[in-house]
């Protein structure tokens, strides 16, 4: 094989790195294919490899596919990290801005979690023994009439930024995927 | 407006690959071929490539892969029934579009004040 295949096809095969291996090698099988078959046909190395485009680009763009269409279940973490290091190229918008969400999206929900459940708890089966009833001069029984719905509502938050997250992902996904004019 | 023509060539893109392989199996640089006689598309490999995954993934298409005389095996896309059934209506949606806009360039519908 052209040494210049070979080292196109490296470049296109780590582009792939973020996605399952099995994906991966059906992916560089094609594109060996492809590649042989324009060669056979008579172009020259240069002229096939000019029209694919930069590999890591066409790569990415192979990736970004990838990744949109993974169901979006158990696989969730892993799914995570590959679309973090995926959208790493785009530098501010996905390590920050993910991140950022993610961990916001993480406290909120765990604040709403918690507050939930010790609010609820306090209201009746540990009513005696979780003292949070604060005395509260205009609010009667104890202060679990606003801890409880606050933290409900802090949970809501949380999943209205999930959603965000998730629309703001496909968003940088497509973007990634379309980047071949 | 490169935005708009590049939007519209997306659109139809897909209508157009699905067309193609009903013909029969077809493999991943045949295809890029056959649309490249058409450069009004302006459909490279990487527009194809990830558009025939997608196709794959929903199940509108097949793979298979099949020796090759000189060189590696070639990977073939065939439509699937689902496929099939989807390129019908694609069709059918794809004309009556076609009729409505051609309505409005022969100056169709107007609203008279």
């Amino acid at each position: 094989m052209d040494e210049q295949v070979k080292r196109y096809l490296k470049e296109f095969r780590s582009g792939l790195r973020h996605i399952p291996a099995t994906e991966r090698d059906d992916m560089v099988k094609e594109m060996e294919s492809h590649i042989a078959e324009a060669l056979s046909s008579g172009r020259p190395v240069a002229d096939v490899l000019a029209r694919l485009g930069p590999a890591d680009r066409l790569a990415r763009a192979m990736a970004a596919q990838a990744l949109l269409d993974a169901p979006d279940d158990g696989l969730r973490m892993r799914r995570w990290f590959a679309i973090l290091g995926l959208l790493a190229f785009t530098g501010l918008p996905s390590l920050v801005i993910v991140p950022g969400l993610a961990l916001l999206i993480f406290a909120f929900g765990f604040a709403g979690v918690v507050g939930t459940v010790v609010s609820f708890l306090s209201l009746t089966i540990l009513h005696n023994m979780v003292t949070t009833s604060l005395p509260h001069p205009n609010v009667p029984g104890g202060a679990e009439i606003v801890t409880l719905p606050f933290s409900m509502l802090l949970g809501l938050v949380a999943v209205g930024l999930t959603w965000l997250l998730n629309r703001y992902i496909k968003f940088l996904l497509t973007a990634a995927r379309n980047v071949m004019h | 407006m490169e935005d708009w023509v590049s939007q519209l060539r997306r659109g139809v893109l897909e209508l157009c690959i699905l067309s193609l392989i009903e013909q029969g199996p077809q493999y991943g640089y045949e295809i890029v071929t056959r649309l490249a006689e058409t450069p009004q598309l302006a459909a490279g490999e990487g527009t194809i490539y990830p558009l025939l995954r997608r196709l794959k993934k929903e199940a509108w298409l097949e793979t298979f892969w099949q020796e090759s005389a000189a060189g590696p095996p070639r990977q073939y896309y065939r439509l699937t029934a689902s496929g099939a059934e989807g390129l019908q209506r694609m069709r059918s949606e794809w004309s009556q579009l076609v009729g409505a806009v051609g309505g409005y360039l022969e100056g169709g519908p107007r609203s008279d004040g």
